[in-house]
């Protein structure tokens, strides 16, 4: 679905993002991982088409990304970034509205009404729809930002070739609603949805992700796939840190501490 | 406090209504409801009024009321406009370089129109100051806008940097004006400085009116489009919205308004920022109920002020502008105060 090709971003005289190649299929959830400042948003940033790469090529669905409107994009790919700043007091319920926003013109039609419920559904957030987002803390922030995007991917019983793009989707929720996110997402990749997620938490991308790249100092350093182990030294090169990998008691994959 | 009560808008046009009859009614001569009625009558059978009450209402009280309604609601939708622009809300229509550049405009007028020679003076008779305003505006926002574009993307802190500098050069040329100009003429620019409706006709009532109805039907199309800005402009984009074009298409229109507007009454402070704050509080901040209601209510507490600058020193007439700016600021303070403590609570975000 999306194909990165010898990829790099320069700003001044540094590359943030040097010569990554990837490719992510329909169906496929890929987690990027790496140490604070490896690259990691700002390729995810070139994969959403808001920021141009310097050199190198990105294909959306076989056409260049670079190449696609604005609104049409909207309808394909949608995004939940790090950080956000919201000027104006607005109601969960109007937020999550946004996600619609593509799809209908001045009014939303009945079906983005039905939507906009069941995606706040997802999130367990409907009890908020009338509070205010300004007074809302940080995980449920979040919930309404997943929540809105998920609108913005829309009507999720049909099969859909659509990218989610998510920059550390659960860096402010509590540990049930960080599984329950991202099991929202591989859900999505059953229906043929795409998703690219940077998370920092090793344990939740073995569980979840189809491969992981590890990214550092601009490099995709290595790569993981479903059928191979995370080894301790790996965790070394990329993170510095000293691992030690079990069994999960239930047999299914490996899970990882620290010391 | 977000979900809007169904009386609102009824409410607010009652309101309206109200404020249009008393402003008509109360002045320097009182106007009954049966004046207007048999003045209208008159009017639409052609014949000239039958009485001074009449008169006055169709040739003076109408007119200035109709013109501070217009004014009113020109300047609070241009408040919703650039709040939601440059994502902040204590931003002003004149925020970048508009009132300042049309204030300039007419300075030049009031101070060197006797060096202009006849030509011009027969050409544009009374629309000479409005003319110039107008330019002014059209200039100063138009060098706001090219600057701060440069040739990437247009950065909202930059531009309203760069607001503040061309505001800065346009009071230091009013300034200069004043300087030079004989104590009449420089009179004449205080006072336009300070905006007055005194002088309302029926001609300055149908510029701005029809500038006002075309460019609100323009905006509102693009209100949705607005709300996502409240996200930030990458999130804006995110969700669809060609935000480069967006802000070109938001900007024209203010500059149209906020210069038609500003060249017939002069500077009128305060309005484009209170109204659009208050009915945020009141109704929250979705661009497609903010805009018509504050349009409502920018014309209904306009027509106050004005009531209030005819009334109060009464036969004497006080520029609306130091009315606006007296209520004005207070009021603003006071929200200010009150945002931040709404902001403060909650904690927990980031």
């Amino acid at each position: 679905m999306i194909d990165v090709q010898n990829v790099s971003l320069i700003m001044g005289k540094s590359f943030l993002v040097k010569e990554v190649s990837l490719m992510i299929r329909a169906g496929e959830f890929v987690v990027i991982m790496g140490p604070n400042g490896a690259g990691k948003s700002t390729l995810l940033k070139m994969m959403s088409g808001t920021m141009l790469p310097t050199t190198g090529n990105i294909f959306f669905k076989g056409e260049k990304l670079s190449g696609y409107k604005t609104e049409v994009l909207a309808r394909h790919r949608a995004v939940v970034s790090q950080h956000y700043h919201i000027s104006f007091p607005l109601s969960v319920r109007e937020m999550v509205m946004m996600g619609r926003y593509p799809y209908f013109k001045n009014h939303p039609l009945a079906m983005d009404e039905v939507i906009v419920d069941e995606q706040m559904d997802k999130m367990e957030i409907s009890h908020l729809q009338d509070r205010n987002y300004h007074t809302l803390s940080g995980g449920e922030a979040q919930k309404v930002h997943m929540s809105r995007v998920l609108a913005q991917i829309g009507d999720t019983s049909v099969t859909q070739q659509k990218l989610l793009l998510l920059d550390e989707p659960v860096s402010h929720l509590d540990i049930k609603y960080q599984h329950q996110l991202l099991q929202e997402a591989k859900l999505l990749c059953h229906k043929q949805v795409a998703v690219a997620a940077v998370l920092h938490d090793v344990n939740l991308a073995l569980k979840y992700a189809d491969k992981i790249f590890f990214m550092k100092g601009g490099h995709i350093i290595r790569t993981l796939s479903k059928n191979e182990h995370i080894t301790a030294q790996i965790l070394k090169e990329v993170f510095d840190i000293n691992a030690a990998i079990f069994d999960m008691p239930d047999g299914q994959g490996k899970f990882v501490s620290y010391y | 406090m977000l979900r809007t009560n169904k009386f609102f808008f009824p409410v607010l046009i009652i309101l309206l209504l109200v404020a249009f009859l008393t402003a008509i009614a109360f002045g320097a001569v009182s106007i009954t409801v049966a004046d207007m009625f048999a003045a209208v009558n008159h009017w639409a059978q052609g014949k000239s009024p039958s009485t001074i009450y009449e008169g006055v209402f169709l040739q003076i009280r109408l007119p200035r009321v109709l013109l501070c309604m217009i004014t009113g609601a020109v300047l609070a939708v241009s408040g919703v406009l650039m709040q939601g622009l440059f994502r902040n809300p204590i931003v002003e229509p004149g925020l970048i370089g508009t009132s300042a550049g049309a204030a300039f405009g007419a300075s030049v007028v009031f101070v060197l129109s006797a060096g202009m020679g006849k030509n011009i003076q027969q050409l544009a008779g009374p629309l000479l100051v409005p003319l110039f305003a107008f330019a002014g505006g059209l200039l100063a926002t138009y060098t706001v806008y090219m600057l701060a574009k440069g040739n990437k993307r247009m950065d909202v802190t930059t531009l309203l940097l760069i607001g503040i500098a061309v505001n800065a050069v346009g009071l230091s040329g009013t300034g200069f004006m004043s300087y030079i100009a004989r104590d009449p003429q420089a009179r004449s620019i205080t006072f336009w400085n300070l905006g007055t409706f005194s002088g309302a006709t029926w001609m300055q009532v149908g510029i701005t009116g029809i500038t006002a109805i075309l460019v609100f039907i323009l905006a509102i199309r693009y209100a949705k489009q607005l709300n996502t800005l409240v996200l930030g402009e990458e999130e804006a984009r995110y969700a669809g919205v060609d935000t480069e074009k967006l802000k070109r298409k938001i900007m024209l229109y203010n500059t149209a308004m906020v210069s038609v507007a500003t060249a017939f009454v002069g500077v009128i402070s305060f309005m484009g920022l209170i109204v659009p704050h208050v009915m945020r509080l009141l109704i929250g901040s979705d661009n497609k109920k903010l805009l018509p209601a504050s349009m409502i209510a920018g014309a209904v507490l306009l027509t106050l002020a004005d009531m209030g600058a005819r009334l109060l020193l009464a036969p004497a007439e006080i520029p609306i502008g130091i009315i606006t700016s007296l209520v004005g600021a207070p009021v603003f303070i006071i929200l200010l105060k009150r945002t931040n403590m709404l902001n403060t609570k909650g904690g927990g975000r980031d």
